[in-house]
C-alpha cells in the first residue's frame, strides 16, 4: 500500500507540467539586461529578488548570506549581461545561479556561528501565527539544506519537480524525494508539537 | 501543506535593493571590454592585430609558392633476373681495360 502511494507520487511528479515558471513576464526586462541596459536591473530586481533571496535563505539559513547571494547574482549578470542572451526561463536561470552562489557561500561559512534568522514569517504580521512561524522555522532548520531548498522551490516558488531538479542539478526523482522526505519530517515534527 | 497556511518566506531587507544595484553598477563600470571594444579604443592593440594579421597572410602566401623539386629518377622496370643498369663502362669495355692485368 505504501509502495503504491510512493509510486503514485513519482507518477504525479513526472506528470506535472514541466514549465510552471514562465519567463514571459520577465522576457522584455531580461532582453534589456542582456543588451547591457543597466537601468533594466531595477525592474529585474523587483521581479525576482524576493525569490532569489528566499531560495538562498532557505538553503543557507542566514539572511546575511542570502543578501550576499542576491548581490552575487546581480553583479554577475551586470558584469556579463550576455549570460542572459537567449535564456528562455530567466527566473529558473537566476534561481540556478542563486543555488550555486548559495552553495559556494555555504562552503565558506563558519559552522560554529549559530544563526536565528526567521525563514518564514506570518502573512501581514498576523500575531496569532507568529508562534507558528517560529516553530516552523525551528523545524525547518532541523532539515538538511537540500530538503529545505526543495520545499521552498516546490511549495513557495511554484517550481515543478523537474524544475527543482534542473535548478539544483540533481535527477528529478532526487528532487521529488528531497521534497517528500522534508515534508514528511516536517509534519512529524510539527504534528508532535501541536 | 496546511502547516504553511498564513505563513510566507521571509522577504529581503528593503535596503538590499540599493546595495545590490550599486554593486551591479560598479560591476558594469569594471566590466572587461571585449576584443572589438579594445580594437576601437587602443592604438597599440590595433597595431598588434594588424601585424599579426600581416604575418599570417604572409605565411599563407609563402606556403602557396610552389617549391621546385628535381624530377624523380626512375629506372626502367626490371624483372628479378636482370641486373640493374649501372652507369659506366659496358662489359666489353671493361674487358679491354682489364686486359693488361689478365
Amino acid at each position: 500500500m505504501a509502495d503504491a502511494r510512493v509510486l503514485e507520487g513519482w507518477i504525479l511528479a513526472l506528470a506535472e507540467p514541466e514549465e510552471r515558471l514562465r519567463a514571459d513576464d520577465l522576457g522584455p526586462t531580461v532582453e534589456r539586461v542582456a543588451r547591457g541596459d543597466i537601468d533594466a536591473l531595477g525592474p529585474l530586481y523587483d521581479a525576482v529578488a524576493s525569490e532569489i533571496f528566499a531560495a538562498a535563505l532557505w538553503r543557507t539559513g542566514s539572511r546575511a548570506d542570502a543578501a550576499d547571494v542576491v548581490q552575487d547574482v546581480f553583479v554577475k549578470v551586470a558584469a556579463s549581461p550576455g549570460l542572459l542572451r537567449g535564456v528562455r526561463h530567466a527566473r529558473r536561470y537566476l534561481l540556478t545561479m542563486a543555488h550555486r552562489c548559495a552553495i559556494d557561500r555555504g562552503r565558506r561559512a563558519k559552522p560554529e556561528v549559530s544563526i536565528d534568522d526567521a525563514l518564514i514569517v506570518p502573512v501581514l504580521g498576523d500575531p496569532e501565527r507568529s508562534l507558528d512561524a517560529a516553530r516552523v522555522t525551528q523545524a525547518l532548520r532541523s532539515l538538511p539544506d537540500a530538503q529545505r531548498e526543495a520545499i521552498y522551490l516546490h511549495h513557495f516558488a511554484g517550481c515543478s519537480f523537474r524544475e527543482v531538479a534542473k535548478i539544483t542539478g540533481v535527477p528529478t526523482f532526487t528532487a521529488a524525494s528531497r521534497y517528500r522526505l522534508g515534508i514528511a519530517r516536517l509534519r512529524a515534527m510539527l504534528g508532535g508539537s501541536r | 501543506m496546511s502547516d504553511f497556511d498564513g505563513l510566507r518566506p521571509a522577504e529581503p531587507p528593503p535596503e538590499l535593493r540599493g546595495r545590490v544595484l550599486a554593486a551591479a553598477r560598479e560591476a558594469v563600470g569594471s566590466r572587461s571590454p571585449g576584443l572589438f571594444e579594445l580594437l576601437v579604443a587602443d592604438r597599440a592593440v590595433r597595431i598588434s592585430v594588424a601585424v599579426v594579421s600581416l604575418l599570417f597572410i604572409a605565411h599563407l602566401l609563402v606556403d602557396r609558392v610552389p617549391v621546385r623539386t628535381s624530377a624523380p629518377v626512375t629506372a626502367p622496370a626490371a624483372d628479378e633476373a636482370s641486373v640493374p643498369a649501372e652507369p659506366g663502362l659496358t662489359a666489353a669495355e671493361q674487358i679491354d681495360e682489364l686486359e693488361p692485368a689478365l
